[in-house]
């Protein structure tokens, strides 16, 4: 089934490595939703392989999350049968209390449950039979560097052999890279169209920030999102009316929320007259001149820089003129 | 998958390349250079490690960490995707690496290549920066327009080996209609072109560098650092930019150079 026919232990080697170079690439240049797929079937290419579950959290307290859950070549909704039944819950806790035990390990579940057990076993009947589950190797990961979890089930249908004891070592070397590709997958792909006045985070359900860019937290935080170091969830998902120079846009995978927060074009938050000014400033015009072209006291622009400022989050008059460059605000 | 095959995969060898890939995100291209070759000379037991990148058809290259060494005790060469050649040779005294400890090293070699491109990919998109070559003029990265722009890379050359002549850190060579400046920081160059055409006539070559600098919005204390000159110097040549330029302050010449 592999694609490169390897028939040494040197080329095996050979052939994994070439497998981590590749997973990374695919980390940096897919977005997100494709990440994950490219990456199953790519190992598929070493290790076949026919459905896998693939999880991300920053918790272990139950076996499965139907919205957590990443599952490849499997109908959408199949974990929600977990918590469903009862004797498959239960069972599942004790798959899961081994995997917290033997973290870092690739566990077959044959060697956990007996086969005579297993295929009388309501998990076996219920769903793997249904979905045509015959083996299966599962890890729970926790990363160093994010502080995630991974948790992986890679299966095969009945008619395709078991996983060898090589290819569940091969699956245990390789978790480490799923779970590190994943996080450059996130990285890369927030800094991708990174303007100005635009940012993007990824924050757990608990308001953990996960993942995020330079500006991410001080921004959340100029928006009313942040209290203390947890994010409001409540308030993400609410109305994004609001006061703040802020609005956001928050999408829901995996359990996790993607956050974009972007400035709000400074027509929105500002009068006709005190756009004009801002336009005069971007031109590099003093208060003085500014007053005069917009007959306006000098008095009145002091006030209305100052506002400016405030809005735009900086401290002098040459920030601002980078800032609204920025922006796009030239002579209209 | 045969049953004769064994999978030999040392541990460390795993935390080390997804140590990796996880600063090739954060560090900044030195900074990654640095800590890449330390983690290959733990890899190898090795405190004689370099990490030599050259043109493939030149046998000039660069050394970007680590010193040249006249024996040499392992050697893994590895070419990139940018036709790149990176050579990495790990030094030991008294023994010669295990198959095994040789094949791990070879392994890393081809994925600190491959993270340093991640890395220099991540730095542009941080910094805006245009392209990043090695003290020699070999372009490490560099986005295709760049590239069209420049149109000859040894035009690229030219401007790093003047600059190292003048043992400044900073350099302008005028390029068609486009100006190219140059950085250099440890054993890199990094390059951005701007467009500076409408200046070039009315200002010398010192005063655009300066200008350029200011319409990034670098504070003068930043300028005189990076150009290697006091901050008097910089406030003297911008005083002479204001007048010939014909405008009175900061504000108005960054606003003039983003028009």
């Amino acid at each position: 089934m592999a694609m490169v026919e390897i028939s040494t232990s040197e080329q095996l080697a050979e052939a994994f490595n070439q497998l981590l170079v590749d997973i990374y690439q695919i980390a940096q240049s897919q977005p997100p939703q494709e990440f994950r797929p490219s990456v199953l079937n790519r190992f598929s290419e070493l290790v076949p392989l026919d459905t896998a579950f693939w999880m991300i959290r920053s918790e272990v307290d139950t076996p499965y999350a139907q919205d957590e859950s990443y599952t490849h070549n499997l109908p959408h909704g199949v974990l929600d049968q977990y918590i469903e039944y009862s004797s498959v819950y239960e069972q599942s806790l004790l798959l899961n209390q081994v995997l917290v035990e033997k973290m870092g390990t690739t566990i077959d579940v044959k060697d956990i449950i007996p086969q005579a057990e297993w295929e009388q076993s309501d998990i076996y009947l219920l769903l793997c039979k249904e979905y045509d589950i015959e083996h299966s190797i599962m890890t729970m990961f926790p990363s160093e560097h994010n502080q995630m979890i991974t948790n992986v089930s890679l299966n095969r249908r009945a008619k395709n052999p078991p996983f060898s004891e090589l290819e569940r070592r091969i699956t245990q070397a390789f978790i480490p890279h799923m779970a590190e590709a994943h996080r450059v997958n996130i990285i890369a792909n927030m800094q991708n169209q990174g303007l100005l006045g635009y940012c993007r985070g990824m924050v757990d359900k608990h308001g953990m920030i996960i993942e995020s860019g330079e500006h991410f937290a001080p921004t959340l935080k100029k928006a009313g999102l942040l209290s203390g170091q947890q994010v409001d969830i409540e308030a993400l998902q609410g109305t994004t009316e609001n006061e703040t120079p802020y609005r956001w846009e928050v999408r829901i995978e995996s359990g996790l929320y993607y956050v974009e927060l972007y400035r709000k074009p400074l027509g929105e938050l500002l009068s006709q007259k005190k756009l004009k000014m801002a336009e005069c400033i971007a031109q590099g015009l003093s208060n003085k001149s500014i007053s005069k072209q917009l007959h306006l006291s000098v008095e009145t622009i002091n006030d209305y820089v100052k506002e400016l400022y405030k809005i735009l989050g900086v401290n002098s008059r040459y920030e601002a003129i980078g800032c609204l460059l920025n922006m796009g605000v030239t002579k209209s | 998958m045969s049953h004769t095959l064994s999978f030999h995969w040392p541990d460390v060898l795993n935390q080390h390349i997804t140590q990796l890939y996880h600063e090739s995100q954060n560090l900044d291209v030195n900074e990654f250079v640095q800590f890449a070759m330390r983690l290959l000379s733990e890899l190898a037991d090795s405190t004689e490690v370099s990490w030599q990148v050259s043109d493939i058809h030149s046998v000039h290259s660069t050394c970007l960490v680590g010193r040249e060494m006249d024996h040499l005790g392992e050697c893994s060469v590895v070419l990139d995707a940018y036709s790149v050649r990176h050579s990495f040779n790990v030094h030991t005294t008294g023994r010669r690496f295990s198959a095994a400890e040789d094949s791990s090293l070879r392994f890393f070699c081809d994925h600190m290549v491959a993270a340093l491109n991640q890395n220099i990919r991540a730095h542009i998109k941080r910094n805006d920066e245009d392209a990043i070559a090695t003290l020699d003029g070999v372009v490490m990265f560099g986005t295709e327009s760049f590239l069209a722009a420049i149109l000859d890379v040894k035009a690229l050359m030219i401007s790093v080996n003047e600059n190292q002549n003048e043992a400044g850190k900073a350099s302008l060579l005028e390029q068609g209609e486009k100006v190219l400046f140059s950085e250099i920081e440890g054993n890199l160059v990094f390059t951005s072109l701007f467009d500076m055409s409408a200046y070039k006539e009315r200002l010398t070559k010192r005063e655009l560098l300066v200008a350029c600098l200011i319409g990034q919005m670098k504070s003068n204390a930043d300028i005189a650092e990076r150009l290697m000159v006091s901050v008097k110097t910089v406030e003297n040549q911008l005083t002479k930019i204001y007048s010939k330029l014909d405008i009175s302050n900061r504000a108005e010449l960054v606003s003039l150079l983003n028009r």
